[in-house]
């Protein structure tokens, strides 16, 4: 029923993975092109307005309550990171003693939940220096690191660890888990970073 | 941080909010090596963070608070792998670990999640010995006269 789903359609047998793909590329090429200076300057007043929104204003006016936002924000990417790397370390073989499904499925509803966290408390801390982290480069790399992370969390790899696995070249689950292992270490590696710009 | 997001791993296991499907003793003890290696690299790197600002670091409130939380937490790790070595084979495939397993684990995920809202509060100077403090705070924080201007 599945393969009879994918063989239909119109853009090849792996639909998710190449919309994936082709975002990927329109962000390269966004990201590289004219464009980008105009729509970053367009930006501006939306982050202005994020500072006067009450997210923005309990972020500058207590430094408690943003650090212990900010906690929140390390331990729930911390989460998602133990998510990651327990997933990703079964498909590279580690904890085979584990059952494969079970894992990998567990691991994505821990996932999804961290992340809705990590989104949720990075906003609040964003509107606390809205307007400073707008002319941070490595912010801007965040982002973008973030987004090719959803994007490959929910449309590579969850669409390729959900098939049959056993028909799969293991060459490529193996590259995949890296990839994702790679993807998110690189999400909190520029997120430090901004904290030190 | 990606030792302290498979510790709470454990933990949600064991308090039946993740991964009801796995066999929590087998996860514990699968996560168990590297987890102690995240630990043994996290308390490597913050010893070199407190050697690079010593004074400070040994006069601020929150830092005092998170080795003592450090130290209870140790403890209660201790604690939960004898009582879940004890009592594994009665429970391992349930959802839910037994109660007194499931009260170390909520402790532990309460803690920890105290020691890294220290961690971050150390950069901020509220009760820091530099600055007028009360007589309880400079106690605790074991302000140093003469030794407050880092």
């Amino acid at each position: 029923m599945n393969s009879a789903t994918t063989r239909q359609s119109p853009i090849g047998p792996y639909p998710r993975a190449a919309i994936a793909t082709g975002l990927l590329v329109l962000l390269l090429a966004f990201s590289f092109s004219g464009m980008r200076a105009e729509v970053w300057t367009a930006l501006l007043p939306f982050f202005e307005w994020m500072e006067t929104t009450w997210f923005g204003y309990v972020g500058k006016t207590w430094g408690g309550a943003f650090a212990t936002i900010q906690a929140g924000h390390l331990v729930s990417l911390g989460v998602l990171g133990g998510a990651v790397l327990f997933s990703d370390g079964r498909l590279l073989g580690l904890y085979s003693s584990l059952p494969l499904r079970d894992v990998i499925d567990g691991s994505h509803q821990v996932f999804k939940w961290a992340l809705a966290v990590v989104v949720f408390t990075g906003v609040f801390m964003v509107c606390g220096v809205a307007v400073k982290v707008y002319y941070l480069p490595v912010f801007w790399y965040k982002m973008l690191t973030l987004t090719v992370g959803i994007l490959f969390a929910f449309y590579v790899r969850k669409p390729l660890v959900d098939r049959d696995l056993s028909g799969v070249s293991p060459l490529v689950i193996k590259l995949t888990a890296i990839a994702s292992i790679m993807v998110w270490f690189t999400v909190a590696a520029t997120g430090r970073w901004i904290g030190f710009s | 941080m990606l030792s302290l997001g498979i510790l709470f791993l454990i933990d949600m296991r064991m308090l039946g909010w993740a991964l009801p499907n796995v066999s929590a003793t087998r996860l514990a003890e699968r996560l168990n090596t590297p987890m102690l290696i995240g630990f043994v690299v996290m308390f490597i790197t913050g010893i070199l963070l407190f050697y690079a600002v010593p004074v400070r670091s040994s006069q601020s409130l929150w830092f005092r608070i998170k080795m003592v939380l450090l130290v209870v937490c140790a403890v209660n790790a201790y604690l939960f792998h004898r009582r879940m070595t004890q009592s594994m084979s009665t429970w391992e495939n349930a959802p839910r670990a037994p109660s007194e397993l499931r009260k170390g684990a909520l402790i532990s995920l309460g803690f920890w999640t105290v020691i890294v809202l220290c961690g971050r509060f150390i950069a901020y100077d509220w009760y820091d010995c530099e600055y007028p403090q009360p007589d309880m705070v400079r106690a605790l924080a074991g302000c140093i006269d003469g030794q407050t201007r880092f």
